[in-house]
């Protein structure tokens, strides 16, 4: 629930009354209606100290037996081995037949079960000198343990899993057909994702699982996209970075603060990193594939799914971009232009990297230079501070560039400080005019 | 009825959460049990895993056998090292084969190094964990040894089907956990 909204609607609500806009009554049932605020923060804190305690307890269970008693005889750890398990399914199973009404312990008993699957497979592994094979560990642990994000309704195991697969499609660097089921995995989170979009939007449950969510899809990506054609990272990342951004700042309704926005913030980063990032040299380097390593006999058929996908992503963020641009958001559009400038520069970059690099100078100037702007028009000091960032980074990254003559450098930053009086009498002017 | 459906697959998951530990277990202590046992030379050194706690990672002596004839190998491929025992009572893998032997122990192997007259493998023994405090001490007895006498660390494996089990490895024919222990005093 929007706490900030119930909180304005208290503060109005005497007001309301007194001006005979309600009647008391109506006062009375909307109090009773949306409950105490400060029940709703308790209510919070109960639920993050029961995953927090399941999360410590099951941890400090893992690393104990990470000692590898040797005293304990093979039959005696192997019995070991099972029994936090069964006391985590014990404990998930009291809560589902006689608490199911009760967030804070679904969560927390279920992060416990979780976390004790994959103790008791690591036990095992250990009694009996199990040869390392991560990958097939960490999955069947992660298949073992996502089923309780839908019978629980518990959001920790499904984000335990968004890492878990992450990591696990890491180790397929090499062989893009294992690593590409990354997606359909990181899928079977999805419902449960929309799920807890749809019960809460305005809480953390939500805002947690996209964050693990982005995070696991910016190293998955890594690992499964664009595995064929040397520095197609450019244009990946920057269109998925821009997908979140502008999926996130969609105008879903009844969001009100950014921190229910984390695919936003996230991809209004990464954009401003990315953005930072082909400013130099070596991203258009790795295009002419001169320092990438040779992709491992990457047959064509084997690089048909991740092309699909690759083709999907790019033209969904040159999708949202338009719209944006039809709706004439333009500091959005501006931010979401980032794949459309990474094609063009791609296109350009392996014939020479001179020209995408003056070219997302140029943008990365314009953005903050355009977002200064707009922080001073719309008095927002956030937006000011943002855009202040964006072009001290730029500022300072140019002069300290070795590759740039230093009498050209010279010359270019003169013409950029001219360019910020004159636009700043101008304003003045023009404010002057007004007044 | 969304109920009674909740709890029946939440007793099949709690079922299959246990099952898949229990017959990981069922697994090694069958080819403990009933295995053929086999010596492999090794060397030992320590790594850790954060999961799972302390281990000596074992480099097996056997990394190369001769190819087959007119057979296609290809990286990661899973095939079949046949085992035999050598005069010193060592395990040395006599052939690979793509498909699964009729008669003797064999394990399964992954191909590292396809091409020439001798392919490289990866025989599936790669840890055997010890206590914490012990594993890092492992690498060290067995220098010391080394040193003063021939390398003679070897692992003990029961294989069954083409399974491997560690069972223990030794340093000249001493338990590593007691050759540690020794080491101590």
């Amino acid at each position: 629930m929007n706490k900030k909204a119930v909180q304005w609607l208290y503060k109005e609500l005497p007001d309301l009354v007194s001006k005979g806009v309600l009647p008391q009554s109506a006062a009375d049932k909307l109090c009773e209606h949306y409950g105490d605020i400060k029940s709703m923060d308790k209510k919070w804190f109960v639920i993050l100290c029961s995953v927090l305690g399941a999360l410590l307890i099951g941890l400090g269970i893992i690393l104990i037996f990470g000692h590898n008693w040797e005293e304990l005889s093979r039959p005696v750890r192997a019995v070991l081995s099972l029994l936090p398990l069964m006391i985590g399914q014990a404990l998930a199973m009291w809560v589902v037949f006689k608490r199911p009404e009760s967030q804070a312990l679904k969560e927390g008993t279920a992060t416990f079960l979780s976390l004790m699957v994959g103790a008791s497979i690591a036990l095992i592994s250990q009694t009996y000198n199990i040869p390392g094979d991560t990958p097939t560990f960490i999955l069947t642990w992660m298949l073992l343990i996502v089923p309780l994000a839908y019978l629980m309704e518990a959001t920790i195991p499904a984000a335990i899993f968004v890492f878990g697969v992450s990591a696990w499609a890491c180790h397929f660097w090499n062989e893009p057909l294992k690593a590409f089921l990354f997606w359909p995995l990181l899928a079977v989170v999805v419902p449960h994702f929309i799920w807890s979009l749809q019960q809460e939007k305005y809480t953390i449950r939500a805002t947690i699982l996209a964050l693990v969510m982005t995070i696991g899809i910016f190293i998955g990506a890594g690992f499964t996209l664009g595995r064929s054609w040397p520095g197609a990272w450019i244009i990946i990342y920057s269109s998925l970075i821009s997908f979140f951004y502008l999926l996130g700042a969609w105008d879903f309704k009844g969001i009100s603060t950014n921190w229910q926005r984390p695919f936003q913030v996230l991809g209004g980063l990464g954009i401003f990193a990315m953005m930072f990032m082909l400013t130099f040299r070596f991203p258009w380097d790795s295009i002419t594939g001169r320092y990438s390593y040779a992709p491992n006999e990457i047959s064509s058929w084997a690089a048909i799914p991740d092309n699909i996908l690759t083709f999907l992503l790019v033209g969904g963020a040159l999708l949202l971009f338009f719209q944006y641009a039809k709706r004439q958001d333009w500091m959005r559009t501006l931010f979401g232009a980032l794949p459309l400038l990474a094609l063009i520069g791609y296109a350009f970059g392996g014939t020479s990297a001179v020209f995408p690099m003056f070219m997302f100078n140029v943008y990365l100037l314009s953005v903050s230079v355009f977002r200064l702007m707009t922080g001073i028009r719309t008095n927002s000091l956030s937006v000011i501070n943002t855009g202040m960032v964006m072009l001290s980074a730029l500022v300072l990254a140019r002069f300290f560039d070795s590759e740039i003559n230093f009498v050209l450098k010279g010359l270019v930053f003169i013409a950029i400080g001219i360019g910020f009086l004159v636009t700043n009498v101008g304003i003045l002017r023009r404010k002057g005019g007004a007044a | 009825m969304r109920k009674e459906l909740i709890i029946g697959v939440f007793i099949g998951l709690i079922i299959l959460q246990i099952g898949v530990p229990v017959s990981m277990i069922a697994k090694r202590e069958s080819t403990l049990r009933y295995g053929a046992a086999f010596k492999f030379k090794t060397a030992p050194v320590d790594p850790y895993d954060a999961f799972r706690g302390r281990y000596v990672a074992l480099r097996v002596d056997i990394n190369k056998v001769a190819k087959p004839d007119g057979v296609e190998l290809k990286y990661g491929q899973k095939v079949f090292a046949q085992l035999a025992v050598d005069q010193n009572g060592i395990a040395q893998v006599s052939q690979i084969t793509t498909q699964k032997p009729k008669e003797g122990s064999y394990l399964v192997a992954t191909i590292t190094y396809p091409s020439g007259s001798e392919v490289g493998i990866n025989l599936p023994i790669d840890r055997y964990y010890m206590e914490e405090r012990a594993a890092p001490r492992a690498e060290q007895v067995y220098r010391d040894h080394s040193r003063r006498e021939k390398q003679d660390a070897y692992v003990t494996v029961k294989v069954m089907d083409g399974f491997a089990v560690v069972d223990g490895l030794y340093i000249g024919d001493q338990r590593i956990e007691d050759a540690i222990r020794l080491n101590n005093k």
